[in-house]
């Protein structure tokens, strides 16, 4: 989902970071390179055994050389982006205080148990729907820590223990590289060069996705169901560092405007603290292109200007999608042969996302809101979702105000709601399908990626409060119809609204959490 | 009268003012149950000390060891000496008697003892001309006939078995002052009961009968099973025969007699029975049984010094030796623990109701009540305009603590 | 009839060595509900028969830090308590008893009872012990009040019944109920499902009955009179013994004064400040001048009426005169109320600046774990807390006397007697109480979603009410007059909700899928349907609830 090339420039204007946080983040925080359409995300495995003592960032340097990550500071002719799983950063030889001064969820990793239930994964021993069968291929495969299990010799205790599961994938990934450039040949070398610079160093690429934003003939980027992309992203704002590219400063937008500490780590968050990072005691390692830690005496900031890359390879089936949606718009006809003339495959899926192909958004009485414009509340156009149906994927993705219960909580709904977006970066990759859809083995989906600062409040709320609620805006048993598992979705209309089946069309095949690091940090790493 | 063929189920009760008096007694019971509970919740009168609340009647009932089940010495009389579980305290041996009873008498019986009794019920009362009498026609003969075809004992030559039954019930559990004239008809009935089992069994043995309680024992016995003598066998077919089929005949008219008072809930169970919904007319049955169960309560012999409600305002010590009476009928009206009491509703959780006792010695029969005790007024009230006969007749008439009889018309 | 609903919780301190085995025992018992953690299926869904009073309830055990660990029961149910302890004791009353073994003996006149339900072998009931111990909470507020839990359950079919009929009335062919207008789809769905759902005949009981409510405003009143009397104390007493021209400039004085030092110290310290929407001046003239002016002028009349006849007496005057003098008395004192105010006010301040805040409060990862094991397995979830209270008179007094208008409030305000707090319905039971000998307050929540949503509502949507109920708790996050900042500082007050957290051992739900909202809206439907006919007013806005 990324930015859109139409988008650019139309609505708001793009954001930039000023000097020097543009040269000390990754340039991925301010940009989706939508100028380099073509991509690779390479999931790299350490192959070496344990912990390396010594040496264990090496091959980053040996990266960069080939594959210079790229900062904040400008469009570069191609761009290369790159994180690290908790598991990674441990063999490489991360001081162990360190590694346990990042947040719960990067420490503990996506497959814990409990948060895999969280996320809709898995409930106990059973992966889900909305999982490729036989389970993900791929996750950090992050240790059990100390918490999973309460060993600890006490007097008096007779309990039994309770030994947490843990829950592998065959694929073990321990980094992320992303590379865009603007030809499929070129990546395609790229990727050999980069495999060859690795391969000394016992790194190598246990997994490989092509991106793709491959614009249609408006110019327009696509998902796989046929969607445009990339629509409505948070707006940061910071004094002094979020700013035009004129050099004027980006104002609180009222609708879509978050504290730079939502997407940057060091910085002012949504609830009114810095955004916490990870830290190194001085001297560990070579500290000294790190800043100081604000509050930690004698300790370095190791995750100022850095960030939380969530990763998730989403499946798409395509042709099941508009199967779904063909048979959902046959059932409204033939309960209602006489009231619905205007329901046909598209006018379904529409609902279903709440966009129509182009990205307007659906209003009540056949209208939209273009999708340059994305100054909207839901409350005062579409309180009940008569355009925009209630549960439809645009709405639980971010609900605004439309939440709120009396016209005057709107303000407070929408701030509320703003302390829980997240920048999406993600990118497509397999072939399109044909046209119309018809059954192939082609595997294709959406890379999903984003980026924020407190992954519980942000990434993980989203998709258990908003996505994957059962209750979410006073519906009841239905949760988001495009992305969650197989259930109904209720269309509100006048004067019934419709219910009707959906099918689990969107399967997560592997995904993680991973530490985008500042380029200081990126360094610092580099020097284990 | 010779007492073995004796066709008076009930023996004569109590004439003119003295019976007046009777029925005014039982009906003040319940105010000043309430009394009690509000002011003093555990009072002697003599020897014997009355519990009237929630709390310490179920402690009476669930603290055996101090608070013995008084039954053993007439048990002994009506036994010809031999031990029963009922007069046995919290032993190895009750526990094997009992669970050697469960091993013939099984949950699996069950729905077919429900069908039996519904079918029986629903033949006297479609024979009936419109007009019913619900205690000795309907319910006792239901009852006894079903119960004692359960448990393999057949009518006595020359003799009634619900005569016999309800007379040593009587002598057992209603008899608290020991009228000798009653004791002199339980030395004729008891021996001729205890041979009348006896010659059972041993024609059993010789000519197999059907599935029945007594069938089950013969072949447990055969199998070695202890608990399963011939004596043995025949002390626990009269404890089923004493101690079983004479109570449905009290308490279910009793619950009928209820309903009648509430028009409302007659509607109710009704429309429960109407629909077949089994369940709902059980909970019916079982909260009008909650307006006039068995007995007000039932007496425990204290057995060692202890106390009831320690620690509370109201504690109260007990001596062995003094007889404790713990009024169930008062403790499920108390407020304190009962929502409402006052209300009828058919739908209280199990906790509200002590009507088969708590813990060791509640009612073995009650799985067995649970199934049939409903139905044996599902058909009657599933006739249409349902009411009490005129006159008299049209309500409940009680011989002490016996229901004696009760007649409804219906169309 | 409207029938209370009950909140309560029964907190006993354990004996130390007894604390995992308890823990252990608590676990036991969950477990035996069934072997599916969301509940259902199993042993223990009899619950739902065996305790039909109860709508939710907790066993907690709270680790000692500060004092020796902790063992509660929180449960909130339709009715009176003894009725529920019965039905509960019927159900669990052998573990309850293994329970209260653990706990310690109690050193007050309970000691004995504690004696006799605890002793080896002993068959006491156990509810008049549970009954002893029963805190009474200082708030507590109820999501769906006056709904009894079987009609929730009893409007929750309503609700699926009303799904299946418009679902699959002629299924396979057109929709009867697509060509009708939302009267007519009302009327049709109401024949439908009236054979099912007999009691749609029946009139819809009162959720608050009139005398409740009566009662409710009744309270506030009477506690707001009380607590504006207890403000003009100062000014009672000055006024007796000066004239008004001293008693204007010591009034006018001390507000100045008050007021400029309050200005000063009002401002946040830095690095604790937090934007906010929310301002004192514009709350006071928009919600609270008419109220307050109400209030004092009540006070006056109430006041002069009942002194008047002593006065009288004593000044040897008619009525009307002695009257005409109390109420002059009693409106300078009023005037005076707000230099009292100010006062406070500094104190507090002064108070509050001095506040040590914890800025990481220390939360065990395991313990971390073991909860996080036992949420989100359902749309709803528990938390149970304890924390030490601020020492100090002002505090001592504050916490009472603003948790017991706090309470009053809940009861009598038309949003929260609707559900909600701030903007949100997400609570079904929740409260707070005093435990320790008064030392540390505990709070008890039965909410709708994740944790962290319910602690992000409360720092997003409701930080200011929140602020004021917790923040007498030691080492909460900053706070300015009682309101502002505080929890909006979210991290740092997230952490220290858990940090103040137990493991929610066992924790019971009469019905789990259903939301404070969903039951809501349920009965709407069931209010609606209860109708014979609707307007088509009426009609338009009920349909959209189907």
């Amino acid at each position: 989902m990324d930015q859109r090339p139409v988008s650019e420039g139309g609505g708001t204007p793009n954001w930039h970071l000023s000097a020097p946080t543009n040269t000390k983040a990754q340039g991925l925080v301010v940009s989706g390179f939508a100028n380099l359409p073509t991509g690779r995300a390479l999931f790299l495995e350490f192959g070496w055994k344990g912990v390396k003592k010594k040496g264990g960032g090496a091959w980053v340097e040996a990266l960069r050389k080939v594959a210079q990550v790229t900062d904040a500071d400008g469009r570069d002719p191609r761009a290369v982006a790159m994180g690290f799983t908790w598991s990674g950063l441990q063999k490489m030889g991360l001081n162990a205080n360190a590694l346990a001064s990042f947040d719960r969820p990067f420490k503990e990793g996506m497959f814990q148990e409990d948060r895999l239930r969280r996320l809709g994964d898995r409930r106990g021993e059973d992966w889900q729907g909305t999982v490729i069968p036989g389970g993900p291929k791929w996750s950090g495969n992050t240790p059990l820590d100390d918490a999973a299990v309460d060993d600890e010799a006490r007097a008096f205790d007779d309990r039994e223990e309770i030994r947490e599961q843990r829950i592998k994938t065959p694929v073990t990934v321990h980094a992320l590289v992303l590379l865009y450039c603007e030809h499929d040949e070129a990546a395609e070398a790229w990727c050999e060069e980069v495999s060859a610079a690795l391969a000394p160093f016992e790194v190598t690429v246990s997994h490989h996705l092509p991106l793709d934003l491959r614009l249609d003939k408006q110019g327009i980027a696509r998902e796989h169901f046929g969607f445009a992309d990339g629509i409505s992203q948070p707006i940061p704002f910071e004094e002094g560092t979020v700013v035009y590219k004129d050099g004027t400063e980006v104002p609180k937008d009222y609708w879509n405007g978050v504290p730079l500490g939502e997407i940057l780590m060091g910085h002012m968050n949504g609830h009114n603290e810095i955004a916490q990072g990870p830290v190194v005691a001085d001297g560990i390692g070579n500290t000294s292109g790190l800043p100081e830690h604000p509050k930690g005496v004698g300790f370095k900031d190791l995750g100022i200007n850095g960030s939380y890359m969530v990763v998730r390879e989403l499946k798409q089936d395509v042709y099941a999608f508009w199967q779904s949606m063909r048979a959902g718009a046959a059932y409204i006809r033939e309960r209602d042969p006489e009231g619905s003339a205007h329901v046909t495959t598209t006018w379904l899926a529409e609902r279903v996302v709440g966009r129509d192909t182009h990205g307007n958004l659906l209003c009540p009485l056949g209208g939209t809101i273009p999708v340059e414009n994305n100054d909207f509340g839901f409350w005062d156009r579409d309180l009940h979702g008569h355009g925009c149906p209630l549960g439809s994927h645009v709405r639980r993705a971010n609900p605004r105000d439309g939440l709120a219960p009396t016209p005057a909580d709107k303000q407070t709904l929408l701030d509320a709601a703003n302390n829980h977006r997240i920048l999406r970066r993600g990118r497509k990759y397999g072939k399109t399908i044909s046209v119309p859809p018809t059954p192939d083995d082609v595997d294709r989906g959406l890379l999903f990626i984003c980026l924020n600062t407190d992954i519980t409040r942000q990434f993980e709320f989203v998709q258990q409060t908003w996505i994957l609620n059962p209750n979410f805006a006073f519906l009841y048993d239905e949760t988001d119809p495009l992305i969650g598992p197989k259930g109904t979705m209720t269309i509100p209309e006048n004067p019934l609204r419709r219910i009707i089946d959906v099918e689990t069309f969107v399967q997560m095949a592997g995904g993680e959490y991973f530490f985008l690091p500042s380029m200081p940090a990126l360094d610092y790493l580099g020097s284990l | 009268m010779n007492a073995l063929t004796s066709r008076d189920v009930l023996r004569p009760g109590k004439r003119g003012i003295a019976r007046w008096i009777e029925g005014r007694v039982f009906a003040a019971m319940p105010y000043a149950f309430a009394f009690f509970r509000r002011w003093k919740p555990v009072v002697k009168f003599g020897g014997m000390t009355l519990t009237s609340r929630y709390d310490d009647v179920k402690e009476v009932f669930a603290t055996d060891p101090v608070f013995g089940a008084p039954y053993k010495a007439k048990l002994d009389v009506i036994m010809g000496g031999e031990p029963f579980f009922l007069g046995m305290a919290d032993t190895p041996l009750y526990h094997r008697d009992t669970d050697a009873m469960r091993m013939a008498v099984l949950p699996g019986d069950l729905p077919g003892l429900g069908q039996k009794v519904e079918a029986m019920a629903e033949a006297i009362v479609a024979a009936a001309p419109g007009r019913v009498e619900v205690v000795d026609t309907l319910v006792r003969r239901v009852t006894f006939s079903v119960l004692a075809d359960y448990f393999g004992v057949p009518e006595p030559k020359g003799g009634d078995l619900r005569v016999w039954g309800t007379r040593l019930f009587e002598f057992q559990f209603a008899d608290p002052k020991g009228d000798p004239a009653l004791r002199a008809d339980v030395d004729q009935i008891a021996p001729a009961l205890r041979a009348h089992i006896d010659r059972e069994i041993a024609a059993r043995k010789v000519t197999p009968g059907r599935d029945d309680v007594l069938t089950r024992c013969l072949a447990l016995q055969k199998k070695g099973v202890p608990g399963f003598s011939d004596v043995e066998i025949r002390t626990n077919l009269m404890g089923f025969i004493v101690g079983g089929p004479p109570q449905p005949p009290m308490v279910v008219p009793q619950a009928m007699e209820q309903l009648l008072r509430r028009p409302d809930a007659l509607a109710g169970a009704q429309a429960a029975a109407r629909a077949g919904d089994d369940d709902l007319l059980w909970g019916y049955v079982q909260e009008a049984m909650r307006f006039d169960p068995l007995a007000p309560g039932l007496p425990r012999n204290v057995l060692v010094d202890g106390v009831i409600a320690r620690g509370t305002s109201h504690q109260a010590e007990v001596k062995a030796g003094d007889t404790v009476l713990a009024a169930f009928a008062s403790a499920m009206m108390d407020p304190r623990r009962v929502t409402d009491p006052a209300r009828f509703d058919p739908n209280r959780p199990a906790s509200n109701y002590i009507h088969f006792g708590y813990d060791l010695h509640q009612c073995f029969g009650r799985h067995i009540n649970r199934a049939t005790l409903h139905l044996m007024l599902k058909p009657l009230l599933k006739r249409g305009n349902l009411r009490r006969a005129p006159g008299k007749a049209g309500h409940l008439v009680k011989n002490g603590p016996f229901a004696e009889a009760l007649t409804v018309v219906f169309d | 009839m409207g029938m209370r609903q009950t909140t309560l919780s029964v907190a006993l301190e354990v004996k130390p060595e007894s604390f995992d085995h308890l823990s252990g025992l608590l676990d036991a018992l969950r477990d035996r509900r069934s072997q599916n953690p969301s509940g259902g299926t199993g042993p223990f869904a009899d619950f739902l028969t065996t305790v039909p009073a109860v709508h939710f309830m907790s066993l907690t055990a709270f680790p000692g830090f500060d004092y020796d660990p902790l063992f509660v029961i929180e449960a909130n149910f339709d009715g009176a308590p003894g009725p529920f302890w019965a039905q509960l004791e019927t159900a669990i009353g052998p573990d309850l008893r293994a329970f209260l073994r653990c706990c310690k003996r109690p050193l007050d006149h309970t000691g004995p009872l504690y004696d006799a339900v605890t002793a080896l072998d002993s068959r006491a009931p156990i509810a008049p012990y549970l009954e002893a111990r029963t805190l009474t909470p200082t708030v507590y507020h109820h999501g769906n009040r006056g709904m009894t839990r079987d009609r929730i359950l009893d409007e929750g079919k309503l609700f699926l019944g009303t799904r299946t009929e418009l679902a699959q009335s002629n299924d396979g062919g057109p929709s009867p109920y697509r060509k009708l207008t939302p009267v007519e789809i009302h009327a049709k769905l109401r024949a439908a499902l009236l054979p099912q759902f007999g009691w749609l005949d029946q009139k819809a009981p009162a959720r608050i009955p009139f005398t409740q409510s009566v009662g409710d405003y009744l309270r506030l009143a009477w506690f707001v009179l009380l607590v504006v009397f207890a403000l003009s104390i100062p000014g009672l007493v000055l006024k007796s013994q000066l004239s008004w021209q001293w008693y204007v400039a010591l009034c006018v004085g001390l507000f100045a004064v008050f007021t400029g030092v309050l200005y000063r110290m009002g401002k946040p310290l830095p690095g604790t400040a937090t934007p906010t929407r929310f301002s004192f001046l514009t709350f006071f003239l928009r919600h609270l001048l008419v109220p307050v002016a109400i209030a004092v002028a009540a006070y006056v009349a109430i006041a002069a009426t009942v002194s008047a006849p002593v006065w009288s007496w004593l000044g040897h005057k008619a009525f009307w005169p002695a009257w005409k003098d109390m109420a002059i008395w009693a409106a300078w004192s009023g005037a005076s109320i707000a230099v009292t105010v100010a006062g406070i006010l500094v104190w507090l301040r002064w108070l509050e600046r001095r506040d040590a805040s914890q800025d990481a409060p220390p939360v065990d990862p395991k313990m971390l774990r073991e909860m996080a094991r036992r949420e989100d397995w359902i749309p709803q979830n528990h938390m149970g807390s304890v924390v030490l209270i601020k020492p100090g008179v002002l505090r001592a007094i504050l916490i009472r006397v603003g948790h017991h208008g706090l309470h009053l409030l809940l009861r009598a305000q038309k949003a929260a007697r609707n559900g909600y707090l701030g903007s949100m319905r997400t609570i079904h039971f929740a409260h707070w109480a005093r435990v320790n000998n008064d030392s540390r307050l505990m709070f008890f929540s039965n909410f709708d979603q994740t944790w962290e949503s319910y602690l992000d509502d409360f720092i997003e949507k409701a930080h200011a009410g929140l602020t004021l109920a917790w923040s007498s708790g030691v080492g909460f996050p900053p706070t300015r007059f009682l309101v502002k900042d505080g929890a909006s500082h979210g991290r740092q007050f997230k952490e220290w909700a858990r940090h103040s957290m137990a493991v929610s051992r066992f924790w019971y739900s009469a019905y789990k899928d259903l939301t404070a909202e969903q039951v809501e809206r349920n009965y709407r439907i069931a209010c609606g349907l209860r109708k014979k006919q609707l307007s088509e007013k009426e009609a338009a806005a009920w349909i959209n609830d189907l």
